[in-house]
């Protein structure tokens, strides 16, 4: 909608041309504000959904491992109870470490021992750990 | 004034490649060293000569980090860059492989046992340290895996007659370990050093304990149980540790061991700079506040960094080094008045 040429005031127009630049640039600064805060925002879901998944993958591992292996000790009953005793305490670390708390401050210490504590079940129980996930070994930011 | 002197009493050759660790066994008859040509070599006397027993070979695939001898002196445990530990049986005179412990993710730095000679500890580059349950059937088992320390973990050293563990890492600090409700936990932290601790050493009380590190101080630490009178902080009932002496401006480069003697409580450090120093504590020093001094330094010790050092158990002021030139080297302390 042009401005009919007798309404313009000639220090506008001086104005606008002069200032064009500025406004152009505080115009795309917005825009592109606009889209790189879009961009960051998906790029960070992703990446904080890969981590996620794959804590809990890994999380989710130890308990199944240990449920199953803590019922098979439990059939056999001439077992020594240091495997039990270990089992049982990884039990307890997995069922408290809070999954749907990413802000819980010791998530990544809670989970370091929760490794430390299945490699002395895996080396009670005289088995090699088997656990693969894509990148999990030792989350670092 | 007195003079001292560190006399050397012989030059041990054999190691094909640096050694790494000496260990005198209990009752100071023998000493073990191993080094990066994958052996283990046990020096005994025979009639004035310090001469090689016996070399365990086949053990380990890679470098032998350490070794330590159990209490009773029958069993030796050595530590490799293979991520294994084995354990030597002497008993029936020559040294067998009874058992490979398995474990730890890679290299493993230092093997320790403890003083009841149930538990030994194991540290590694995989920042974790292990302790095994070493049971009347002679089997081992583990006890607990500690990932406590954020960084590749130097050293462990048990207190000279209690379950109590001390660990050193490239993280520039020192923990202490004890047995709580069936697991092992952190009860302190000392981070007083500015870069990778190498060793540990308690005095013969266990109340004291010297550090060396990277970078170049030595320091001294006192225990401090609650309520103590000196008004040192303490949480629940467990002990604190305070830094109480650094000595610095002695060490020209990192300082690799350091060893209490249990017998003249004169401390040894072995440097990067080839050199072996001696320090003594002054007479009437006061343990919270306590000064020592350079005694003896012994420059081109030998021709390339010192690895290790160890008082003899039971011969007073003899001492053992052994460097990255293959040598390993007996030494005589003497005092003159």
């Amino acid at each position: 909608m042009a401005t009919p040429l007798d309404e313009l005031d000639v220090n506008s127009c001086f104005d606008d041309i002069a200032l064009a630049e500025n406004k152009f640039q505080s115009e795309g600064f917005t825009e592109g504000l606009q889209t790189g805060r879009t961009q960051g925002y998906n790029e960070g879901y992703m990446l904080g959904k890969e981590k996620g998944a794959d804590m809990a993958t890994e999380i989710g591992f130890y308990d199944g491992y240990t449920g199953v292996m803590k019922s098979l000790i439990e059939e056999s009953t001439n077992e020594k109870t240091r495997k039990l005793k270990a089992l049982e305490s990884l039990q307890d670390m997995i069922q408290s470490f809070p999954l749907r708390d990413p802000s819980y401050e010791r998530l990544h210490s809670d989970l370091e021992k929760i490794r430390a504590k299945f490699k002395q079940v895996c080396s009670l129980l005289n088995v090699k750990p088997q656990f693969q996930n894509s990148s999990v070994k030792g989350i670092s930011f | 004034m007195t003079e001292a002197m560190l006399n050397l009493v012989c030059t041990l050759q054999g190691h094909l490649d640096r050694a790494w660790n000496v260990a005198w066994n209990p009752t100071g008859t023998l000493l073990a060293s191993c080094g990066g040509d994958k052996a283990v070599r046990i020096w005994g006397k025979e009639g004035d000569k310090w001469v090689c027993k016996t070399v365990l070979q086949d053990g380990h695939q890679r470098t032998i980090r350490s070794v330590a001898w159990s209490p009773c002196g029958n069993f030796l445990a050595s530590c490799s860059f293979d991520a294994t530990v084995c354990i030597w049986d002497k008993r029936q005179g020559d040294f067998e492989c009874m058992a490979t412990l398995e474990g730890h993710e890679n290299e493993v730095k230092r093997v320790a046992w403890s003083a009841s000679g149930h538990l030994m500890a194991t540290c590694s580059r995989d920042k974790s340290v292990w302790i095994w349950e070493f049971d009347d059937d002679e089997e081992f088992e583990c006890a607990s895996v500690l990932s406590a320390h954020s960084q590749d973990v130097k050293f462990v050293t048990w207190h000279p007659h209690k379950d109590i563990l001390a660990s050193a890492s490239y993280d520039d600090t020192i923990k202490f370990f004890k047995e709580e409700e069936d697991d092992w936990t952190c009860f302190d932290t000392l981070d007083s050093h500015d870069s990778t601790v190498w060793s540990l050493s308690f005095d013969k009380t266990g109340e004291r304990l010297v550090s060396c590190s990277d970078d170049k101080t030595v320091k001294f630490w006192q225990e401090y149980l609650p309520d103590n009178p000196q008004g040192v902080a303490t949480s629940g009932s467990d002990p604190k540790w305070k830094c109480v002496c650094t000595l610095s401006g002695y060490h020209s480069r990192t300082i690799y061991d350091v060893c209490w003697c249990h017998q003249t409580g004169l401390v040894a450090t072995a440097c990067g700079d080839d050199a072996i120093r001696v320090f003594q504590e002054e007479p009437n020093s006061d343990k919270h506040q306590p000064s020592f001094n350079l005694a003896v330094t012994v420059n081109k010790a030998h021709s390339q960094d010192v690895n290790s050092i160890s008082w003899n158990p039971k011969i007073p002021a003899l001492l053992a080094s052994c460097s990255d030139d293959g040598d390993v080297k007996i030494w005589q302390w003497e005092q003159k008045s």
